[in-house]
């Protein structure tokens, strides 16, 4: 990085962290920390929420994911405009007339405080980890391709969150996502500005969509009814559906940026507003990829995009074998630009486009094979090292091929997205074991002392980072980084989620029944997750599926006569 | 402080609904209806306030239609998309 690059990270990250103090400067008391003292506004509530999904790995991961499976990814965000509505109509309400701090305060409001442990106790399990995963994600490829050391990367970015997360709380988690999203969204049309610049003057951008189609890249969406699929529109609609009202509905971490709305119109809109923005935002995003991978068609890409496990490979007794695959690398590229060329100068010539075509098919099928080799080399020279690259396409592209200045730019959206999410993370984390856990198991019916609420809020805030950071310093590199952690959340969301729903619409089944079912709902879908191959979006049907039917099969099992009523809920 | 409370006045989907209606059924100077017990010290937002109509569209019914028919129009957009480019 030059140092223009270096001024206009440090300036992006300095001025959006003391944005967000300065904004929450005068937070005093322990419901302006968690609830932000119920001031903002729906733009603010739509952006935040919107900040908090999108970590570092939506930036870092998503345009790989794009360039190695194409944009079918899209497909897993169909339900989640649907999931906004519900959420819209029918949580939100219920949240703001019971004035909860967090979404677990409201399953002893409807069932008794083991329920409640049980969906606080999910959250921190799931998040704990899943905040980790948000550090270390963009340390681990930030690292690699930068050379910077792995620990300092971590460190840094786990503690500026917890200095302006444990400062301002969560109204400074929302002011500052306002900023990150405009810097993540600028930056990333800035780039996909620059490689549309890049491609060659014969590819314009249909034939550059027309390119990936080809190579089956523009596979947006199938019809296609396969239950081992991953993505596609059905599992999309309804896994999507059931995950996004899982994670928007249910999870503290999203909960509590819309509870901080000035209003219930204020925290609808704001759902709503990433329920129309998410899905093209997310189709931008893979775009992004798309064109990545076009751009790569015509300019020869890195015979592996971890560039340092490369390095570090051919310097063992495998550096030749490695030399000669470089060499039918090189060979092999010559005739796929050529390929690529053919087929643009052939579009629109149903005959030669067809010739054209096959011969690119297997140009780009030759490149794969020896990509796959060198993949297999740098495993056997480096036994345990991650050969799955597509993390690093986006990263390794931006330092390549943009102009200064950009370079950091677009590493101030990476970090900014990484502190985005995490700062959403740690609040909620915090919020949940000082309202769920300290005040109601250790502080119930004692006097209230705001202050020393505050205090301890901040106090697990800071604890609640220090896991993050601890967990993300020894966390491995797992297949693709955004599947892991939406795979992480689908095996705990289906059974919160299906509380919730018990909650909400079956008023006949009482505490003991869903909490029985909740247990052994967990049990199953972490059994299908080690024992079966079934598409991760479909955990969260089968959790809370398990769920309702349970709570009514037991329900009805169990003794006659009205529903006991909940324990006293003590309050905040 | 902790409040007792009946199983029967935590409010449901169906509750939320129905007060939708019933408010929006009353005359505009009737006082906001409220239903269920006071959990916490401060009273809950009133009725009124949770069915506070949108700033556009005219009602939230309106609202949720426009982004069903937006992502009815994405899925046309990329299925179109996805059989142009193969």
């Amino acid at each position: 990085m030059t140092a223009l690059d270096w001024g206009v990270l440090a300036l992006t990250i300095g001025f959006i962290v003391t944005y967000g103090v300065w904004k929450s400067r005068s937070v005093r008391t322990v419901d302006e920390y968690l609830r932000g003292g119920n001031t903002l506004k729906w733009p603010t509530i739509g952006l935040s929420i919107m900040a908090t999904q999108a970590s570092a790995i939506t930036f870092l991961s998503t345009p790989g994911q794009a360039f190695d499976d194409g944009m079918r990814f899209v497909q897993f965000y169909f339900g989640l405009p649907l999931a906004m509505i519900v959420i819209s109509a029918v949580f939100v309400p219920i949240y703001y007339r019971l004035k909860v701090y967090t979404a677990y305060e409201y399953l002893e409001h409807r069932f008794d405080h083991r329920v409640r442990y049980l969906g606080a106790v999910l959250f921190l399990i799931q998040r704990g980890l899943a905040a980790g995963i948000t550090i270390y994600a963009p340390s681990i490829i930030l690292s690699a391709v930068m050379g910077w050391d792995l620990e300092w990367v971590i460190l840094f970015t786990g503690l500026v969150v917890i200095a302006y997360t444990v400062s301002g709380g969560t109204q400074a988690v929302s002011q500052t996502q306002k900023q990150q999203m405009v810097v993540m969204m600028g930056g990333m049309a800035v780039a996909a500005a620059v490689i549309v610049w890049r491609l060659p003057d014969t590819v314009s951008i249909p034939s550059a969509v027309g390119l990936a189609g080809v190579l089956d890249r523009m596979n947006v969406v199938s019809f296609d009814l396969d239950m081992n699929s991953r993505y596609n529109f059905w599992s999309g609609i309804t896994g999507g559906f059931f995950l996004a009202l899982s994670y928007f509905g249910t999870d503290q971490s999203q909960v509590q940026r819309y509870l901080s709305g000035r209003s219930v119109a204020e925290s609808r809109l704001g759902l709503i507003f990433n329920g129309l923005f998410k899905v093209p935002m997310q189709f931008f995003i893979l775009f992004i990829g798309v064109l990545v991978f076009v751009f790569y068609l015509f300019t020869q890409p890195p015979l592996f995009f971890n560039q340092p496990a490369l390095d570090r490979a051919a310097a063992t007794e495998h550096g030749p074998a490695l030399q000669e695959l470089h060499g039918r690398y090189d060979t092999a590229f010559a005739l796929q630009r050529s390929a690529a060329e053919s087929w643009v100068a052939a579009r629109g010539d149903e005959i030669h486009e067809a010739i054209a075509r096959k011969h690119l098919l297997e140009a780009v099928s030759s490149t794969n094979e020896i990509r796959r080799e060198a993949k297999e080399l740098v495993a056997t020279a480096l036994p345990g090292t991650e050969t799955k690259d597509t993390d690093y396409v986006f990263l390794t592209f931006v330092m390549n091929y943009l102009p200064q200045g950009l370079v950091g730019l677009l590493i101030a959206v990476i970090l900014c997205a990484a502190m985005s999410s995490t700062a959403s993370e740690l609040s909620a984390l915090g919020s949940t074991s000082t309202i769920d856990l300290y005040k109601r198991a250790f502080r119930s019916g004692a006097k209230e002392n705001p202050r020393r609420d505050l205090l301890v809020s901040k106090g697990f805030t800071v604890l609640w980072g220090m896991v993050a950071i601890g967990f993300a310093s020894f966390a491995s590199l797992v297949d693709n980084l955004i599947e892991a952690v939406n795979i992480l959340g689908s095996i705990f969301y289906g059974t919160v989620l299906g509380l919730f729903v018990v909650g909400f619409f079956l008023k006949r089944v009482g505490a003991g029944p869903v909490f029985l079912a909740a247990l052994i709902a967990q049990s199953v879908v972490a059994f299908l997750y080690f024992a079966s191959d079934l598409g991760f979006l479909w955990f969260n049907v089968i959790g809370c599926g398990i769920v309702v039917i349970l709570s009514l099969i037991f329900q009805a099992l169990g003794p006659k006569g009205p529903r006991p009523a909940p324990e006293p809920v003590p309050g905040v | 402080m902790s409040t007792k409370t009946d199983p029967a006045a935590i409010p449901n989907a169906e509750e939320a609904e129905r007060d939708v209606r019933e408010v929006a059924a009353q005359p505009a100077s009737s006082p906001p209806r409220t239903r269920g017990p006071r959990v916490e010290d401060q009273p809950s937002p009133p009725a009124s306030a949770i069915d506070d109509p949108p700033p556009f569209l005219g009602s939230w019914r309106n609202i949720y239609l426009l982004v069903l028919g937006e992502l009815a129009l994405l899925v046309i957009l990329f299925f179109a998309l996805t059989r142009w480019a193969s």
